[in-house]
């Protein structure tokens, strides 16, 4: 950092913004530099995505004002923040997958590329082609998105924004990027990354993300916000991960955040407490053998595209298989079914809790229960309405749900008090075999904390966990044994006790190997 | 837009949600309330026990064809074909009742085959995944088409005075049994769709069928289970209607299609599913039913009542839709 003064692209100045019962952001002043990488992180609720609605005009502030170049901005709607040079990039992608690569890059813009025919496909073809050139992606414009893999099109959503400043004639573009990659494995991350650092200068970035160690690497200077307040805003470069988290919970991050100390070798003698033999998919997964001891962590790690989510829902018996058996305990072994292992002990939670976990429009109550009502909740056909309320209410105390109510629709709590119900839901059957996917993503670090302890109060009682996750220190940190997917292939198995952890780099390294290698 | 500003306005929707649910439940009732003075005011025949006693009568058979097809549409589905159902199994009744000697038995024939139609529906929408809109736009014509074979286009008398009594006589005064029935099977199906694991599925399986199935639930034996409701119901408003007219006609049950999707979604359950419930239907079949009979007591003509039946659906989903969008932003 120079001394110098440094122009401001963007001067906030006293913004609030209250909804009713949560006052989201509180008299927050904030300059973004032009040119800069500014990392904005805090906890869910701290404020993150209301002050990114703000400034892309989504929402409108209830008192305080944004300047830009000396003159005061209004922001009614994000065609106003574009015209402002604002541009955001989604959270959960805005792609429509039907459409090809260069309709996506300029749609709503299309009036811009005219012709005597209408619409000048030729002249948004060859403006597509230079804007991805110059980000070094190398791919036909004429693709459609749908055939595209998720870091692609993430990165694509980028140069999206950087096209449509560039077309609206913005010189000094601010791009608002809310965690843009959550949905990434650790290669495309990277990409993405790479990508980001090679804005500096040319753009002015606001970049939200849970990862850490991904804000310390790529911003210039990190803003921590809490409960809709600026904490501190200070250069990446003084900050470390324990710092941040200190920040940002207001309290430090325990060198045991894995909870290590509570991880135990399972008895090497334990018979297995899930057992999968020769699970194969064809095409997507050869046949795959492992078994999980009581009270074992065993993580599965790969990129994207190895099949790792796959797997998982193969052992589950939610996707068919062409050959295999899997068993719980002492059961005899056969082809994996759903129902069948529910009722053997199985919980599966899966990794897009959006999609596959929960009812968005459906309480709390109604989530929490809708695994269990054929067997817990429900006696010859009659909802026992009771005890279901009586359990969800014991759940939701037990892991802190906020806010407490079983009526509360589940798609207005925050990330990680979803995650908590989605938890729940599967938890209170106490299953035998849990196959966890993804159990932190886009959860704020206080419920992760939770959620780790959580998972280890289940080893502790002897439940065997496959855990597949794209986050790669929690793999690690849980894990008391890694498998290493490539292609669809079990290529490794690495030990991971407390005192013996594997490197990051180690395990990248790992499933980075080429399907070449893997066959030799 | 996306879902990224779904976070803070959900969590501003979160303290209307309940002032929406009143608005929700209290639109019908006021508008039923409106109807009711208007209509008394205007008519003097229309406030009196006989008048009352017709509309139970009037009422019974909707609300029948209406129930089963709540749940379908509470499914997040489309049931289409319950006219036809109700023509069909009220032409085999009615058939059975003058043609044959097995005299009440019509009635176990009529409701058991009203089940078998809805259970066509239902494989063939959930395990043939043909969408329900289609199957049930394809089978109305299937049913109706076989109704009309067996009446060969046209009414079939029948003479059965206890078939007759038990759609048009009071066992409890002045209350018509068709009425009566209606209400005990409402009854009946508030208690399955809010206290039994059959109404849990079905209010998930129309909140999120992918969830629903991800979290154990064979969802197409409670798809095809649905259907069969709605074609027990169907078929029971059919056989009624056939007691009322002491026959089996070509317009048996042709009312019923238009007059029971205005009830449910009128009543307010949404079509997209998830929400609402038979409890709801009972308000939207007394305002259709008070609508009709009042606009007859007026002297408004039968094509300009079509109109504005017509009228008040738009407007009740229109007002759905309203109500709804307070709580996601697109």
């Amino acid at each position: 950092m120079t001394d110098s003064p440094r122009k401001h692209r963007l001067q906030i100045e006293a913004l609030s913004k209250s909804f009713p019962g949560v006052q989201a952001l509180d008299g927050l002043a904030l300059g973004i530099e032009a040119g800069e990488i500014l990392g904005l992180v805090g906890e869910n609720g701290a404020g993150k995505s209301t002050l990114l609605n703000v400034l892309s005009g989504v929402i409108r502030p209830d008192a305080g004002s944004l300047e830009s170049d000396g003159g005061a901005l209004s922001l009614r709607d994000y065609k106003d923040a574009n015209a402002a040079g604002i541009f955001r990039v989604f959270q959960q992608q805005a792609t429509i997958p039907g459409l090809r690569v260069y309709e996506s890059l300029f749609l709503s813009h299309e009036s811009r590329f005219r012709n005597l025919l209408g619409l000048d496909r030729r002249a948004m073809i060859a403006r597509s082609r230079e804007a991805i050139a110059e980000f070094g992606l190398a791919l036909d414009v004429r693709r459609p998105i749908g055939e595209l893999e998720l870091g692609v099109r993430q990165s694509l959503e980028i140069v999206r924004a950087l096209a449509l400043a560039a077309l609206l004639g913005a010189e000094h573009p601010l791009l608002l990027l809310d965690e843009p990659t959550t949905a990434l494995d650790s290669a495309q991350d990277e990409r993405l990354l790479a990508l980001l650092a090679g804005l500096r200068g040319r753009a002015t970035v606001v970049f939200v993300s849970h990862r850490l160690p991904e804000v310390l690497r790529v911003c210039d200077r990190i803003t921590v916000l809490k409960d809709g307040r600026l904490v501190t805003t200070l250069p990446a470069a003084e900050l470390d991960e324990p710092r941040l988290h200190e920040l940002m919970v207001g309290r430090g991050r325990a060198a045991n955040y894995y909870r290590e100390s509570e991880q135990r070798a399972p008895a090497a003698a334990a018979a297995p407490v899930f057992r999968v033999e020769g699970i194969e998919v064809p095409g997507e997964i050869a046949p795959a053998t492992l078994a999980v001891r009581p009270g074992e962590v065993v993580g599965i790690g790969g990129l994207e595209g190895s099949g790792r989510s796959l797997l998982g829902k193969a052992m589950a018996g939610i996707v068919p298989v062409a050959a295999g058996t899997v068993a719980i305990g002492e059961d005899t072994p056969r082809t994996p079914d759903f129902h069948h292992l529910i009722d053997r002990g199985l919980a599966w939670i899966p990794g897009d809790r959006h999609s596959d976990g929960m009812i968005a429009d459906a309480s709390v109550l109604a989530n929490f229960q809708l695994a269990s009502i054929h067997d817990r909740f429900s006696r010859g056909g009659i909802w026992r309405r009771g005890a279901a309320r009586r359990e969800a209410e014991r759940w939701v105390r037990e892991l802190d749900v906020r806010p407490p109510r079983l009526d509360a629709k589940v798609g207005a709590l925050s990330g990680g008090n979803q995650q908590k119900v989605v938890l729940a839901k599967w938890l209170c059957r106490e299953p035998r075999v849990v196959i966890l996917e993804n159990p932190t993503q886009g959860v704020d670090t206080g419920a992760r904390e939770s959620i780790y302890e959580l998972i280890r109060g289940l080893t502790a009682e002897g439940v065997g966990i496959v855990l597949i996750t794209d986050d790669l220190t929690e793999l690690i940190g849980l894990s008391d044994r890694i498998l290493v997917l490539v292609g669809g292939h079990i290529v490794d198995s690495i030990a991971a006790q407390p005192d013996d952890k594997p490197d990051e780099k180690e395990v990248i390294a790992l499933m980075s190997q080429s399907r070449t290698e893997v066959a030799a | 837009m996306s879902k990224t500003a779904a976070a803070p306005t959900a969590a501003a929707g979160r303290s209307q949600t309940n002032w929406l649910g009143i608005a929700n439940t209290a639109l019908p009732l006021i508008a039923l309330v409106a109807l009711v003075v208007y209509f008394a005011a205007r008519s003097s025949s229309f406030l009196t026990i006989d008048n009352l006693t017709v509309m139970s009568g009037q009422a019974g058979p909707l609300l029948l064809a209406a129930l089963g097809a709540t749940f379908v549409v509470t499914m997040g589905s489309i049931d289409l074909s319950v006219g036809s159902v109700a023509l069909l199994c009220g032409a085999v009744a009615a058939s059975v009742l003058a043609e044959s000697s097995l005299g009440l038995w019509a009635i176990p024939i009529g409701l058991g085959l009203g089940i078998l139609l809805g259970v066509a529906n239902g494989v063939v929408y959930a395990y043939g995944r043909v969408p329900s809109f289609i199957t049930t736009l394809g089978s109305l014509s299937i049913f109706a088409g076989i109704g009309l074979l067996i009446l060969d286009g046209s009414p079939l008398p029948f003479i059965n005075p206890d078939f007759s009594e038990l759609a048009i006589g009071q066992i409890i005064p002045k209350v018509q049994n068709s009425g009566l029935w209606a209400l005990i099977a409402w009854a009946v199906f508030v208690f399955v769709g809010f206290r039994t694991k059959f109404g849990l599925y079905i209010y998930a399986i129309g909140g999120d069928e992918r969830v629903a199935e991800l979290s154990g639930i064979r969802i197409n034996r409670y798809k095809v289970a649905a259907f069969a409701l709605s074609g027990l119901t169907a078929a029971a408003a059919g056989l009624l209607s056939a007691g009322q007219l002491g026959s089996g006609g070509p317009t048996l049950g042709s009312s019923f299609l238009l007059d029971s999707l205005a009830a449910i979604v009128v009543g307010g359950t949404a079509l997209s599913g998830g929400t609402g419930g038979v409890h709801r239907t009972l308000l939207g079949v007394l305002l259709i039913t008070i609508l009709a009979n009042g606009l007859n007591q007026i002297g408004v003509d039968e094509f300009t009542q079509e109109i504005i039946k017509g009228g008040v659906i738009i407007l009740a989903v229109a007002i759905t839709m309203v109500t709804r969008r307070g709580l996601v932003i697109k």
